[in-house]
C-alpha cells in the first residue's frame, strides 16, 4: 500500500472493489473498498478517508444517504459518485447537492483521474 | 201430405226456392221469407232482385243466364240483404228439374249461409296483404323462401341492396352473391339446414349491386305447418360489416398494444440491460488499465498483470452472458409453444431487474415452488407479463417511505393442474379503485402510465388459456397472480434450445 491520500471505494459490486483499488495504488492513492454504507461507518477509516468513491444505488443505504449521513455527522469529505445508470438528471441533481463529481460506469483512467485531481490534487 | 212437406221445406237449414225454367221464383220458404223480411211466398221478380247485394246482381243474372241455356245444376256465392239490411254471404246451389227433352222447367235451390267462411277467407287474404305489405317495407334484407327455397316474398331494401328486378329475384337462388371464399360453408351450412330443419345463421359476404362485398349475418328460420312440417323459410340479412370492420380493427390495435408493450418493456429492459453490463464493463476497464500499468512497470509486475487479466476475462464472460440472455428473450417474435420453467423464467428476468430493485430499495422476498411443473406456453411472452407485473410493482412502492418496500414472488401448483405465479407488493394497492378496471386498456392510475400493460399482460394469459387477476393485501399493497394450466410439455426439445445461449456462454471455457 502506498502511502498518498486515502480514496475509499463504496460499492456493492465486487467487479469494482476488487479492480479499483488495484488502479487506484497505482495512481499513487491508498485505497479501501467497502461493500455497503454501513460498512463504511462503521470502519475506522471514516475520519482519514481524502476522497469517497461511492455507489449511487445500493441495498441498504443508499449513495446519497450516505452522504446526508456524512452531512449530518459533519464529516466534510468529497465524494465521487459511480453509477451504473446514465442518467444526466440524476447526475446534476447529485453535482446540485454537492457532489464533487459523478462518473458513469464504465469510466476510464482519465476520468477518474481528472475528478481526483480535482478534489485531493496529485496523489 | 203438403202440410208435412211445408214443414220439412220450411225446416231445412237453408233458404229454399224453387224458380221456373226461365229463373222467375215461384216458391221461397218461410225461413227466406222471414231472413229477407217478405211477407209472400211468391214476391214480384223486382222484389226479389232487391234482396241481392247490387253489386252481386250481375253475377247473379249472369249465372242465370247461363243456366237457362245449359239446364246444368249450378252454385254461385252472393251477398243476400237480411231484414235489417245487413248483408250476409251465401252459396247458393241449384239444380234442374228437366222436362222428357232435358230442358229445366223448374229449379230447385238452396242457400247456405257462409259468411263466416267468407269472413275467414277475407280476414287470412288481408294478413296475407298485410304480411306481403310488412316483408316488402321491412326495414333490412328480408326474403321469405317456399319449401324449396324459391324465393316468395322479398323486402324493397333488397331488392335495392342487390339491384335485381322482381323478376329477377323469383328465381334467385342466394349463392350468386356470396362472396366466392364462402361459397362453400354456404353451401354447407344451407344444406344442412333445408335437410334438417335446424335454424340457419351463417357470416360470410355478399355482393352489393355495385360489387362491393360486405359482410352480413343471414339467419334463416324454418316456417312449420300443422304437422310440424317445414313450409318455408324466412331469412334476414343483417349487414354486420361495420362492426366486421371493428373487430378486425379491434385485433389489429390489441396487436399493435402488445407491439408498443414490447417496445415498452424493450425500453425498460435495456436500461436493466445497460446497468448489468455496465458493472462487469467498469471491471474490464479497470483491470485493463491496471494491467497495463503493471506491464509498463520497471520490472514488469507479470504476476499482478496476469490477475487483472483474468478478472478481466471474468468479467468479460460475465458481460457476455447479460447479452447471452437478452438475446434469448428477443431473439424470436412470434408466440412459440415450449416447455417453460416458470421459476428459472422469473429468476432470470428478476436478476435482469436487479438495477432497479437496487435503484428502488426493493427487497424480494422468494416463495418459488422448486417442484414446480414446466408448462407449455411462450417463454417471452410469459416473461413480458412478469416484467410488467414487476414493474407495477415498483411503480407502486415507488412513493412509500414509512415501511419495507417489498416485492413477494411466488409460484406454486395450484389445486387440479394448475401452476400460479403471484407477485405481491407493499405499495399503495388500488387505491379505492375496482380492480377489474385495471385489465381495461388505457386504464391508468399511474400519472405517467400508457395504461395498457396489465389489459396486454391479460390477454397474453388468455391466450395461455389461464387468468390474470389481482387482489387487495391483508396488510399495505396489492397482489397480481396468474394461474396456467399445466399442460404436457412435448419431449423439452425447446426448453432445451431456448437455454442455449445461456448455456453456452456458463459453458465457455475458464481462463
Amino acid at each position: 500500500m502506498s502511502g498518498g491520500s486515502l480514496v475509499s471505494i463504496v460499492d456493492d459490486d465486487e467487479c469494482i472493489r476488487e479492480s479499483l483499488p488495484d488502479l487506484l495504488r497505482e495512481l499513487g492513492y491508498s485505497s479501501r473498498a467497502f461493500s455497503s454504507a454501513e460498512e463504511f461507518l462503521a470502519s475506522d477509516t471514516v475520519q482519514g478517508t481524502a476522497c469517497l468513491i461511492l455507489d449511487v444505488a445500493m441495498p441498504g443505504m443508499t449513495g446519497p444517504e450516505l452522504q446526508r449521513e456524512l452531512r449530518r455527522r459533519r464529516i466534510e469529505v468529497p465524494i465521487v459518485f459511480i453509477t451504473a445508470h446514465q442518467d444526466e438528471t440524476l447526475r446534476s441533481r447529485l453535482l446540485a447537492e454537492g457532489a464533487a463529481e459523478c462518473l458513469f460506469k464504465p469510466f476510464s483512467e482519465r476520468a477518474l483521474l481528472d475528478a481526483l485531481r480535482s478534489t485531493v490534487g496529485a496523489a | 201430405v203438403v202440410d208435412a212437406l211445408t214443414r220439412v221445406v220450411d225446416g231445412l237449414p237453408g233458404l229454399v226456392w224453387v224458380a221456373r225454367g226461365d229463373g222467375r221464383i215461384e216458391f221461397l220458404n218461410r225461413r227466406w221469407r222471414e231472413y229477407a223480411g217478405l211477407d209472400t211466398d211468391a214476391p214480384s221478380q223486382a222484389a226479389f232482385a232487391a234482396s241481392i247485394h247490387p253489386d252481386d246482381r250481375s253475377r247473379w243474372d249472369e249465372r242465370w243466364r247461363d243456366a237457362t241455356a245449359t239446364n246444368d245444376p249450378w252454385e254461385l256465392e252472393v251477398r243476400l240483404r237480411r231484414v235489417d239490411g245487413v248483408h250476409l254471404w251465401f252459396l247458393c246451389r241449384a239444380s234442374p228439374l228437366a222436362d222428357a227433352d232435358g230442358r229445366a222447367v223448374r229449379w230447385c235451390g238452396i242457400n247456405t249461409e257462409i259468411d263466416d267462411r267468407h269472413r275467414t277467407e277475407y280476414q287470412l287474404r288481408t294478413k296475407e296483404s298485410h304480411f306481403a305489405a310488412w316483408v316488402e317495407s321491412f326495414p333490412g334484407l328480408m326474403v321469405t323462401m317456399d319449401r324449396s327455397g324459391t324465393v316468395e316474398l322479398f323486402s324493397r331494401e333488397l331488392l335495392e341492396y342487390f339491384g335485381r328486378t322482381r323478376e329477377e329475384l323469383r328465381n334467385w337462388s342466394i349463392t350468386d352473391v356470396v362472396h366466392p371464399d364462402d361459397l362453400e360453408r354456404v353451401v354447407t351450412a344451407f344444406t344442412q339446414s333445408v335437410t334438417t330443419g335446424t335454424p340457419y345463421s351463417i357470416e360470410h359476404r355478399c355482393r352489393r349491386a355495385d360489387g362491393v362485398y360486405r359482410w352480413f349475418q343471414v339467419r334463416a328460420l324454418a316456417a312449420r305447418g300443422d304437422r310440424e312440417e317445414i313450409t318455408g323459410w324466412y331469412v334476414v340479412l343483417s349487414d354486420i360489416d361495420e362492426v366486421k370492420r371493428a373487430e378486425d380493427a379491434l385485433h389489429r390495435a390489441r396487436s399493435e398494444l402488445a407491439q408498443v408493450s414490447r417496445a415498452t418493456s424493450l425500453s425498460m429492459l435495456t436500461a436493466s440491460v445497460a446497468h448489468e453490463v455496465s458493472q462487469p464493463l467498469s471491471g474490464i476497464l479497470t483491470n485493463a488499465t491496471t494491467c497495463m500499468r503493471y506491464l509498463d512497470a520497471e520490472p514488469p509486475n507479470v504476476d499482478a498483470a496476469r490477475e487483472t487479466t483474468r478478472r478481466t476475462i471474468r468479467d468479460g464472460n460475465r458481460a457476455a452472458q447479460v447479452i447471452a440472455r437478452l438475446r434469448a428473450m428477443f431473439s424470436r417474435s412470434e408466440f412459440t409453444l415450449e416447455a417453460v420453467d416458470l421459476n428459472e423464467a422469473i429468476r432470470e428476468l428478476v436478476a435482469l431487474s436487479q438495477g432497479d430493485l437496487q435503484r428502488d430499495r426493493v427487497s424480494v422476498r422468494w416463495a418459488l415452488d422448486e417442484s414446480l411443473p414446466p408448462i407449455t406456453g411462450d417463454r417471452v411472452q410469459l416473461q413480458q407479463v412478469v416484467l410488467n407485473l414487476l414493474r407495477n410493482a415498483l411503480d407502486a412502492m415507488a412513493g412509500v417511505d414509512e415501511r419495507r418496500r417489498q416485492l413477494v414472488i411466488g409460484t406454486a401448483r395450484d389445486a387440479s393442474d394448475r401452476v400460479r405465479v403471484s407477485i405481491g407488493d407493499t405499495g399503495v394497492g388500488f387505491d379505492g379503485q375496482p380492480p377489474e378496471r385495471l385489465f381495461d386498456a388505457f386504464y391508468t392510475t399511474k400519472p405517467d402510465g400508457m395504461g395498457i400493460g396489465l389489459s396486454v399482460s391479460a390477454s397474453i394469459i388468455e391466450r395461455h388459456h389461464g387468468r390474470l387477476s389481482a387482489m387487495p393485501n391483508d396488510g399495505p399493497g396489492a397482489t397480481f397472480s396468474f394461474w396456467l394450466p399445466v399442460r404436457p410439455a412435448r419431449d423439452g426439445a425447446g426448453a432445451a434450445a431456448l437455454d442455449l445461449p445461456t448455456l453456452a456462454a456458463e459453458r465457455a471455457p475458464s481462463p
